[in-house]
């Protein structure tokens, strides 16, 4: 069965600060724990880190949650709420589509075709965060997919990217100090000190 | 009897504050032509006029004794395209302001040492600019990869980073290596931190690269400057696939701007001519090649050696505000502004070990 964005957003609504933040942890955690090594990422290596980050706070969050159970099965990670939903973690691309390589399951996945594990009832979700064009700031999104390569039927916004952007600090125009380290001494010959002048 | 003035020190001091000789000559209420003979010696200057410029020019009268030598423009003035668009007034207020500054230096410099690393270099024997980048960073034992302060590499290796106010955003900065003194480098405070570390760089090239000038000095410094911040051999790999976003991580890295390490990519061949083209369109309609994005600044440097000599006087040799008003021949005002944080910041370079001071003289 298929959800209306309205239904969606009613059932996901306590939810939704949750699934922000394992989002918005796994961006947090890539800009600053990845900063010696991003640059030899490529976008691909970045998005499976991101994903692999997303779905380590999933745990964390979800655990034990009332209405949550996490499903891990076939290499896929997903959090099922109130029997209803199935959230899969993704990055999306500039048209709200997630990539994937298009196997049976990831397929019929999309499709919302039966899978011999998967809850029927619930309708397959996509969450995950779409990056600006410097990758300096993310929206944050909910989809519901329609098929391989076709754009989702729709897609709630838990963060816009302008709402985002706008967040996002400027980089510091504070000066950099220097560690203070003596590199001047006092020449070995006492230099002649001037008069001390009269108009202090 | 009137006292011993140094001509060339009162046209220092004209310039220093801006003013042409007619202005000059308006505010001290004497012709043009009394003044011209003053500045060029032909005529003394009577002691009510000197009591009457010293409030003009607002320097101490002893200034005007100072028997310096006055450096004209340096080598850089003659192939840089842009600072030959710089109004004479303005360049001439920047010498004036540099002379004074390099006095200044010289002054405080005779009570005390500091390290350098800097040397009188022959580059002739290295095939390309790139190689004589790469000779300093392995002399000044430099790590691979991205230089995290450049202020600091500078100041480290003996040389002075003096941040100014030129007032113009035609001159990045000037670089000056005088005779008995480490290696200067005034800079101009009115630009991001990615850019003054690439002037830094390209000064530094100029110093070690440039006894004497030629045409292609500029297009030098800066493929020197490019190789000293963003080496081939660590930077390549890193330069393949580029996009907005990770020319944006790049710069996070590496520390310069993301049209550096275009002209980066493109110089080490890594992405093609079409790549490179798209990048720079991209780079063009969101406004980066005027102004990259604010969220990516690299924080300015701040230099830090030459507070390390002025507060060794004050703490060590005892000097107080008026005593070393007297040393630098300026009012105690002008001293705590320039010196002690209250206006402008400045600040000193070391000297490198082994380099003679050759008189070199470069701006960018």
């Amino acid at each position: 069965m298929a959800i209306s964005r309205a239904e969606a957003d009613s059932i996901l609504a306590p939810f939704k600060p949750t699934i922000l933040e394992v989002i918005s942890s796994a961006y947090d955690d890539y800009q600053t724990q990845y900063t010696q090594v991003s640059p030899i990422h490529t976008v691909r290596t970045q998005a499976n880190i991101l994903r692999d980050h997303m779905v380590y706070h999933a745990r964390r969050l979800f655990h034990e949650m009332d209405g949550v159970r996490i499903i891990e099965k076939a290499g896929l990670f997903l959090v099922e709420i109130q029997n209803t939903v199935i959230l899969r973690f993704k990055k999306f691309d500039d048209d709200e589509r997630t990539s994937n390589y298009p196997t049976d399951q990831a397929v019929d996945y999309l499709e919302q075709q039966e899978l011999p594990w998967m809850p029927q009832k619930a309708t397959r979700l996509e969450v995950g965060y779409q990056l600006n064009k410097l990758g300096t700031a993310f929206r944050a999104l909910i989809a519901r997919p329609r098929g391989f390569g076709l754009d989702p039927a729709w897609v709630i916004d838990l963060l816009n990217l302008a709402a985002a952007e706008e967040a996002v600090e400027p980089g510091t125009q504070l000066e950099l100090k220097i560690d203070k380290k003596k590199r001047v001494r006092v020449k070995s010959a006492p230099v002649k000190k001037v008069k001390e002048a009269k108009h202090e | 009897m009137n006292k011993p003035i140094n001509s060339e020190m009162i046209v220092l001091a004209r310039e220093a504050r801006g003013l042409t000789q007619i202005e000059l000559a308006d505010r001290l209420s004497i012709s043009q032509s009394q003044l011209s003979k003053i500045e060029s010696g032909v005529q003394e200057i009577q002691d009510a006029l000197l009591g009457k410029l010293t409030v003009v020019l607002d320097f101490p009268e002893h200034f005007f004794s100072l028997s310096e030598s006055i450096y004209g423009p340096g080598t850089g003035e003659l192939f840089h395209r842009r600072r030959q668009s710089l109004p004479q007034k303005t360049m001439n207020k920047i010498h004036a302001e540099i002379n004074i500054r390099r006095m200044h230096i010289s002054k405080l410099l005779r009570g005390v040492e500091i390290d350098n690393k800097f040397h009188v270099s022959n580059t002739s024997g290295y095939n390309c600019t790139e190689d004589v980048a790469r000779a300093v960073r392995a002399n000044w034992q430099l790590p691979r990869g991205p230089i995290p302060n450049m202020t600091q590499i500078i100041e480290d290796a003996g040389g002075i980073v003096i941040p100014c106010d030129f007032r113009t955003q035609l001159l990045d900065a000037v670089s000056r290596w005088y005779p008995g003194l480490p290696p200067l480098f005034f800079t101009n405070i009115d630009f991001p931190g990615d850019r003054l570390r690439f002037t830094l760089a390209h000064e530094l090239g100029h110093l070690i690269l440039h006894n004497v000038p030629n045409p292609e000095m500029e297009d030098e410094a800066n493929r020197f400057a490019a190789e000293f911040l963003m080496p081939a051999q660590d930077i390549r790999p890193s330069l393949h696939e580029l996009t907005l976003e990770k020319l944006a991580t790049l710069k996070r890295y590496w520390k310069v701007a993301m049209s550096a390490l275009l002209y980066r990519a493109q110089e080490l061949g890594t992405i093609s001519q079409r790549q490179a083209k798209r990048l720079w369109v991209q780079m063009g309609k969101a406004g980066y090649r005027t102004r990259e994005p604010v969220e990516l600044a690299i924080p300015i440097e701040s230099p830090s050696l030459l507070q390390e000599i002025i507060d060794l006087h004050r703490d060590e040799l005892k000097y107080s505000v008026p005593q070393l008003a007297q040393v630098l021949a300026l009012h105690d005002h002008e001293v705590r502004s320039l010196y002690m944080g209250q206006k402008t910041r400045l600040s000193i370079v070391k000297r490198a070990r082994g380099l003679a001071s050759t008189g070199q003289q470069t701006a960018s």
